[in-house]
């Protein structure tokens, strides 16, 4: 009653807008939008019915009302007061594609105007939430729907792209490099959708600033606050794997933003209330900050993460059976210029690290790895008339710890290895014509690497090109070409886990050194682009890489182990690859119904010694249709199918009766168990995988906060993926069992947004 | 734009329809012959492989009629003979003693098939210290230490410790060295008061291959066969262990 008075005190000393906002194709009225007096910092939000009002001094009687709402086109209303007035603007708000919140790769027409190459695919936030999750939201889950993408197992996050190896997609959070980032070995990634602005995959047209990695680099940007937002905002989540929180501001008297995430298992905790040690967690969190001063444009952001595992004796717990936690930091420092010519100076510098620490059966084994990166590059870009050129210079310093004891009596330890990569580039951009895009670019990279302990200097010169060239039939048609050398400087020394057979992508990083020259590849690309409709992109394009010079890990019976300097020389071996394909896609960009359908065709092979065989990850056939579902204002709807062929694995040809000697001086075997005989490497292959996810998520209103309760199942038919065969062998013959991939698996999650 | 994507999904169902069939089955001839100095009676076992879906009696394995022979440096062969109670196992006679740092050559003929290699003995291997049957504390543990063995392969051992007649914690180690902290790893002697076999043992390269490997048997050579065809040599202490 007080509030009424007061409210209707206010109303006669001022003026008022009042209204509501509804949607234009539903009627269904809109809460949370936007409304903001333009030029001024007085605003307010629709409540849960979709009314508004906004009450403005008496001073001001002619403005513009600006109303927003993600996944709606904004509107600007004319305001004009004569005299005290109490004014009623209804609003209609039409749905559009989201583009300044998109989280994935950002292809838009502007992009594929000025990008003498493909533009890659893209995805929006609200497609990401929308789309079914595996336990939560996952950006690289989410990428592996992308043409050209595919993956060895369901039991791993990590990607391979056009045939490259998990291994040779780099990873650039705020053009930081970041190893391993993974949680739960590679069951899920390290990236938390609340804390990523975007996400760029280049799998084709890859910048040359980028040389540092041979299949694709994942270009990361962590997320601030939208200043259209004030006061303290953020996002609280809740899902069977984790928790998670999102904070952040708009400081304006500092004309700045910052937004802190951190998200933490909590299964460990939840069990320990019943007496059950569950000796698994992990927790990551992101920083960023971001201020505008004058011209500059600074962002200064940070990650942590880490996973640990214990496992102790259940009788003794001062016994550690497995002891494992690993882990990623990383601070970036990004200082933007910009100007109205479209000219921009970029100064970035950065830290990260990863390390982990193995320990097995108490001492047994014992093996810890610490590799730093330190970062700092400058690039300019500035047009000249039809020319757009950029500069710059990268510089990334690596030095690496590694040690590993086998019980007092055997010891490896690099603590003194580092490598040093100084690159200066040179890109330009020229349109010829109205209809003829080209770019060149060219870089010059000095390697050297050492180390205090033995001779492992190696020092290079290498150079990088890139060419390309893209033909506009029209506005909305094109083709282009593009081609490209790649290096690569660290390689895996072997997954921490071992080779048990799963693509556990915890890595073992090494610098090349000695006699190991940096990995090269070349890429060759020839697409076809556009839009079919105003709303309907399509691209296609065919792609031939060549790597002249692959390092790959040898078995451990090849390797010489009886020094450092001995195992570090000979534990790679050399060999050739190659492969070519072709990615298709197919995606309605908006309306309340829309999807994309992408179907890749691999083929990936390599070559070590005597042996070639197809990788592990050749999927030769790669089928994705994803649908997604605006049901009214309250309900959103997805579903995902893949459908891919079977990825090769090797075969068993027979078997024999293996007989071990029990004890030497006894002179006796022990009771012959049956083994079997592996035929050649990825002859053969597993059934065709397929996998249907779907989701539905509702969302409530409390006042200005939402509530979003989202279902998912993942793989919602149960399909059989195999993963594996083995033998069964208490039947005569022995019977070969499948062991499948992830089942059914529903989940659910809690989005609370304020 | 419809046509081709029907054209683009009939062309996937029809190459996934032909995707690959298993592989057929490989025969290969497996031999086990392991050349020990200090014993009595050399042994190996002469196998073949089998079909993964056909019926097999374990009990009939193995196959008999081979040939085995060894050729020392002073060309003096020695014959195994067959065992009369288990099929594919093979004896050498009390003559042939092997002898520590000597190189031999193994010949093998199986249904006409013949497979030989060379086998260099490792020489004498002896723990210095603990000595045997003495007693370790935990607490204040001793080094493992032996002397070096000559010809050992790659200079490089392989240690194991277990409770006697029992194979429950037997975990080997390789290791470069000449001394192990072995009694500093309380794992491997999480039973106390207890006496354990500390095992140190030296091999020849293909019995290095063979352990380091990960597929249990190497091809020997060129023929047609797996298995093992290497030397080692070894000692043992005894040593009670407590607290």
């Amino acid at each position: 009653m007080l509030c009424a008075f007061c409210l209707m005190f206010l109303v006669s000393q001022y003026n008022v807008v009042t209204g509501q906002v509804y949607d234009a194709a539903t009627k269904e009225r809109l809460p949370m939008v936007n409304i903001v007096i333009m030029g001024t910092e007085q605003g307010t939000v629709t409540d849960s019915d979709g009314y508004y009002s906004i009450i403005v001094g008496d001073t001001l009687n002619e403005f513009k009302l600006r109303y927003s709402m993600m996944g709606y086109g904004q509107i600007t209303k004319d305001i004009k007061f004569s005299g005290r007035e109490h004014l009623s603007v209804d609003i209609a708000m039409h749905m559009e594609p989201l583009k300044a919140q998109g989280i994935l790769v950002t292809a838009k027409k502007e992009k594929f105007r000025n990008t003498a190459s493909i533009t890659p695919p893209s995805l929006s936030q609200k497609d990401l939430m929308m789309l079914p999750s595996f336990v939560e939201g996952d950006l690289m889950r989410t990428i592996e729907a992308l043409p050209g993408v595919t993956k060895s197992s369901d039991f791993s996050t990590s990607i391979s792209v056009r045939g490259g190896g998990p291994d040779q997609n780099m990873v650039l959070v705020d053009d930081v490099p970041l190893l391993n980032p993974f949680h739960l070995f590679g069951l899920v990634s390290a990236f938390n959708s609340n804390a990523v602005k975007s996400a760029e995959l280049y799998v084709s047209g890859i910048p040359i600033k980028h040389d540092a990695s041979l299949s694709s680099v994942l270009d990361i940007r962590t997320k601030g606050v939208d200043k259209e937002i004030k006061g303290l905002s953020g996002v609280a989540s809740l899902s069977v794997l984790s928790g998670s929180m999102a904070l952040g501001s708009n400081i304006p008297s500092l004309n700045s933003n910052f937004l802190l995430s951190v998200r933490r298992t909590y299964a460990d905790k939840v069990l320990a209330l019943f007496d059950y040690d569950l000796p698994y967690y992990f927790y990551d969190g992101y920083l960023h900050w971001e201020t505008d001063i004058k011209d500059w444009s600074l962002v200064l952001s940070g990650y942590t993460g880490k996973d640990f595992l214990d496992i102790r004796d259940e009788d003794d717990e001062s016994i550690r059976i497995i002891s494992f936690d690993w882990g990623n930091e990383v601070a970036a420092l990004n200082l933007y210029r910009s100007n109205t010519k479209g000219d921009l100076f970029h100064i970035y510098a950065g830290y990260s690290n990863h390390d982990f620490f193995l320990r097995v059966l108490d001492t047994l084994f014992l093996t810890d790895g610490n590799i730093d990166v330190g970062t700092i590059g400058t690039e300019y870009t500035k047009k000249y008339g039809d020319h757009e050129i950029a500069i710059g210079l990268n510089e990334c310093y690596r030095p690496f710890e590694y040690n590993v004891n086998f019980n007092m009596g055997f010891e490896y330890s690099y603590s003194d290895i580092w490598s040093n990569r100084a690159s200066i580039y040179a890109e330009d951009q020229y349109r010829l014509s109205e209809n003829l895009l080209l770019l060149g670019g060219f870089s010059l990279t000095h390697y050297y690497s050492g180390s205090e302990e033995f001779d492992l200097t190696n020092q290079d010169y290498l150079r990088a090109y890139r060419l390309s060239a893209k033909y506009f039939f029209d506005d909305l048609r094109a083709v282009s070409f593009s081609f490209g050398n790649f290096h690569q400087y660290i390689v895996p020394g072997g997954s921490v886990m071992g080779n048990a057979g799963v693509d556990i992508p915890v890595y073992y990083w090494i610098p090349l050194g000695g006699e190991y020259d940096p990995e090269e590849a070349h890429h060759f690309n020839l697409g076809l682009e556009g839009w079919l409709k105003e709303d309907i992109y399509f691209s296609l394009e065919g792609y031939y890489r060549k790597y002249n010079r692959l390092l790959n890990m040898k078995g451990f019976e090849d390797i010489e182990v009886a020094n450092e300097r001995e195992y570090y020389e000979s534990m790679l071996e050399e060999g050739d690859g190659r492969a070519y394909g072709f990615d298709c896609l197919l995606k309605k960009e908006i309306g309340n119904l829309r999807g994309w359908l992408s179907y890749s065709f691999l083929k990936t092979d390599v070559a070590f010694g005597d042996e070639a065989y197809p990788t592990d990850w050749d999927r030769n056939h790669n089928f994705h249709a994803t649908l997604l579902a605006l049901l009214g204002k309250k309900y959103e709807a997805g579903v995902q199918f893949a459908f891919c062929t079977g990825n090769p694995y090797t075969t068993d040809l027979a078997r024999f009766r293996y007989r071990a000697e029990f004890l030497p001086y006894e002179n006796k075997y022990c009771d012959p168990s049956w083994i079997e005989l592996e035929g050649d490497k990825n002859q053969v292959r597993y059934p065709p995988y397929t996998r249907l996810d779907a989701s539905l998520a509702r969302s409530f209103y409390f006042g200005n906060n939402e509530l979003d309760v989202k279902l998912s199942v993942y793989n919602i038919l149960d399909s059989k993926n195999v993963f594996m065969y083995y033998y069964d062998y208490d039947e005569e013959p022995p019977v070969k069992e499948p062991f499948y991939m992830l089942p059914r698996i529903p989940s659910i999650e809690l989005i609370y947004k304020f | 734009m419809k046509k081709l994507i029907f054209i683009v999904l009939f062309s996937m169902l029809f190459i996934f329809s032909c995707s690959t069939t298993d592989a057929p089955f490989e025969h290969r001839y497996v031999v086990s012959l392991v050349l020990k100095p200090d014993m009595k009676f050399q042994r190996a076992y002469v196998d073949s492989t089998y079909r993964l879906d056909a019926y097999i009696d374990s009990n009939v394995t193995g196959i008999s009629g081979a040939e085995i022979f060894i050729v020392d440096n002073n060309s003096d062969t020695f014959r195994y003979s067959e065992s009369d109670t288990l099929t594919g196992l093979y004896f050498s006679s009390d003559s042939f003693c092997v002898k520590y740092g000597m190189k031999y050559f193994v010949n093998v003929i199986v249904n006409g098939e013949e497979i030989s290699r060379e086998v260099q003995v490792p020489g004498s291997l002896t723990i210095c210290a603990p000595q045997h049957l003495d007693t370790i504390s935990l607490s204040d543990p001793p080094i493992l230490i032996w002397n070096t063995c000559e010809k050992c392969f790659d200079n490089t051992y392989m240690i194991a410790s277990y409770i006697e007649k029992d194979t429950l914690m037997f975990i080997p180690m390789l290791t470069p060295d000449t001394t192990m902290g072995i009694f500093y790893n309380r794992f491997l002697f999480e039973e106390k008061d207890t006496n354990y076999t500390v095992l140190v043992e030296a091999m020849d390269s293909n019995f290095f291959s063979y352990l380091k490997s990960s597929s249990i048997y190497e091809k020997l050579g060129d023929n047609n066969a797996i298995g093992l065809i290497g030397a080692m040599v070894f000692d043992t202490i005894r040593v009670w262990v407590q607290e």
